[in-house]
């Protein structure tokens, strides 16, 4: 689904990703874990090039993204996108932040987009938040929404870039729920997060990056119990 | 000896019997906030208006002074009166509209004006019952260029902001140099330049023409400016949000980034409004007949300045609403802002 071959970033001197090669299957979900400055973000904005890479090339689906000549809007429709600050659209509704997509990508007719819509608020379970703008709404609804807007897409692949960090801690449950749900339904989803638990219950694989590197990766199980790098280890000791 | 921070303590403490013995915190009332010195003062003023104010009509320059003085001293008591938390708030009121009487005193006294010619040149309304007709050719000239000049510079502003934020570096220099040369220029010198220097070129038109073109590159090169706040005052993250939904750059500035610009951008653009509405007036110097050129022909006809005081009343007339258009728009536009209820 997923093909990272040898992919280097470059910020002016910074070499930020230095060479990362990675193969991520259908429905299988990848978290990635590392100190802040390793790299996990500026990777996961590469996967859809909100980030232009430097060098090598990403597959996604079969198609090589990183060709000058593809159209990067039509890739990116299959690939969904959740933020740190949820970044929702303060001057739609929920509602309408959710179908704005739909109606002007995918040209659904207004009745349908508003449907599908609904059932994906339901479904993230803010249906009767519809009509509330981003602004009337907790950090974990707006996180929600967003969510709801990616889905509402259809993507083959959601990314997640530390959908959790901004929001208070009684919040998180809430969010990671509706994640959990979307692992077990079969989603792509490459996560970039530091809750431990929502990754033992749902990754089937981590990735840990190091200065612009993965130095290590496995199941939780094998991770979590017996890490072989240093720089996993003194990781994992600061955060669990 | 060094005192240290205990013995200040201790000093502070001998100063107590200072403070009112119940209230220990009471505030000391200066001597000129107590009534008896205002009502001093306040004589003391009054006193002055009769004896040392110089006669109605036009002072010298030592009687002058004597009237500034007074005005100050009115001032200074106002002042005393309204800076007084414990004064009633009537008597604030009082002081106010006590002033303003005395700078109405002034004007009236002093201004060496003929009053009782006031009516017969500001409100003349026979004279103006013929005039009406003319001015209001003269009104609909103004708004034309007004709407007109509005609409393009609107437009123009538009594309010009919206294309300076794709970032093209020869673009913008060309942008940039338009807005600057455009923003610095006194418009009265824009208009002469089109109207008297282009036909040395062979750029003939007229003085309506003239107008709505001088108009529209001045206000478009400021309207410019507003939008690019505006569109730059949107977060960076809306831009991510919306792209990684697959949105292509003008969908992105469509649906995303000037829906949230429009809200920041109208106060300042209102008023780059009423200022156009202004200027127009400007385009009389190369003798179009809008309203305050049709106004001083008038004038002149007559001999008889009424006409030009009803166009001042006809300027307030269309600009006050535009002003209050302003903050039904903002309300409008503001309503996803609306805190939590």
């Amino acid at each position: 689904m997923i093909k990272v071959v040898d992919l280097h970033k470059y910020f002016r001197d910074l070499h930020v990703l230095q060479g990362i090669s990675i193969e991520v299957g259908r429905g299988e979900v990848v978290a990635m874990i590392g100190a802040s400055g390793s790299g996990k973000s500026t990777f996961l904005r590469c996967l859809n090039r909100l980030e232009e890479p430097s060098s090598g090339e990403v597959y996604i689906d079969g198609t090589e993204i990183t060709h000058p000549r593809v159209d990067i809007n039509a890739v990116r429709k299959e690939i969904g996108m959740v933020f740190q600050s949820f970044n929702l659209f303060p001057h739609l509704s929920a509602l309408e932040n959710v179908k704005l997509g739909p109606i002007h990508l995918l040209k659904l007719p207004n009745k349908e987009a508003t449907a599908s819509a609904m059932d994906l608020l339901k479904k993230v379970g803010l249906s009767d938040k519809a009509m509330s703008y981003p602004d009337q709404l907790s950090g974990g609804q707006q996180q929600r929404v967003a969510i709801a807007r990616a889905l509402a897409m259809e993507p083959k692949i959601m990314l997640f870039d530390e959908p959790t960090s901004a929001l208070d801690p009684e919040m998180i449950g809430e969010v990671l729920d509706v994640m959990k749900v979307m692992a077990n339904e079969g989603m792509t989803m490459v996560v970039v997060s530091h809750e431990m638990g929502f990754i033992r219950e749902a990754a089937d694989r981590i990735l840990v990056l190091a200065d612009g590197k993965i130095i290590e990766e496995g199941t939780p199980a094998q991770l979590f119990t017996k890490p072989v790098h240093d720089k996993t280890k003194s990781f994992l000791n600061k955060i669990l | 000896m060094r005192r240290g921070a205990l013995q200040q303590v201790t000093d502070s403490k001998e100063k107590k019997p200072f403070h009112h013995p119940t209230k220990p915190y009471h505030r000391r009332k200066p001597w000129f906030q107590r009534y008896d010195f205002i009502l001093g003062f306040l004589a003391l003023i009054i006193l002055y208006a009769f004896l040392i104010l110089p006669e109605k009509g036009q002072p010298s320059s030592f009687e002058w002074g004597l009237i500034i003085l007074f005005g100050l001293l009115t001032l200074g008591w106002v002042a005393i009166v309204t800076l007084d938390p414990e004064k009633p708030a009537w008597l604030g009121g009082v002081g106010a509209i006590g002033f303003m009487v005395v700078l109405g005193w002034i004007i009236y006294g002093y201004s060496g004006a003929q009053w009782k010619l006031l009516g017969r040149m500001f409100f003349n309304r026979t004279l103006m019952s013929d005039a009406w007709g003319v001015l209001l050719t003269g009104l609909d000239k103004t708004l034309a260029l007004f709407v007109i000049s509005a609409a393009i510079s609107m437009v123009v502003g538009l594309i010009l902001a919206v294309t300076r934020s794709f970032n093209n570096i020869v673009l913008n220099t060309f942008i940039v140099a338009y807005i600057d040369f455009f923003r610095s220029i006194p418009l009265l010198a824009l208009v002469i330049v089109v109207y008297y220097a282009l036909p040395f070129l062979g750029i003939q038109m007229g003085a309506y023409m003239a107008g709505i073109v001088s108009l529209s590159l001045s206000s478009s090169a400021f309207v410019t400016e507003y939008f690019r706040s505006g569109i730059e005052s949107v977060h960076r993250g809306q831009v991510e949000a919306s792209r990684s939904l697959g949105f292509n750059l003008l969908q992105t500035m469509r649906l995303v980034i000037l829906p949230q610009a429009f809200r920041v951008v109208i106060p300042p653009l209102t008023g780059q409004m009423v200022g156009l509405i202004k200027a127009t007036a400007i385009v009389s110097v190369v003798g179009l007949q809008e309203l305050l050129k049709r106004a001083q022909e008038i004038m002149e006809w007559k001999t008889n300045p009424t006409p030009l005081f009803a166009v001042t009343i006809i300027y307030l007339i269309i600009l006050l609403p535009l002003a209050h258009l302003s903050g039904i728009l903002e309300k409008r536009m503001k309503k996803w802002v609306k805190k939590k209820a």
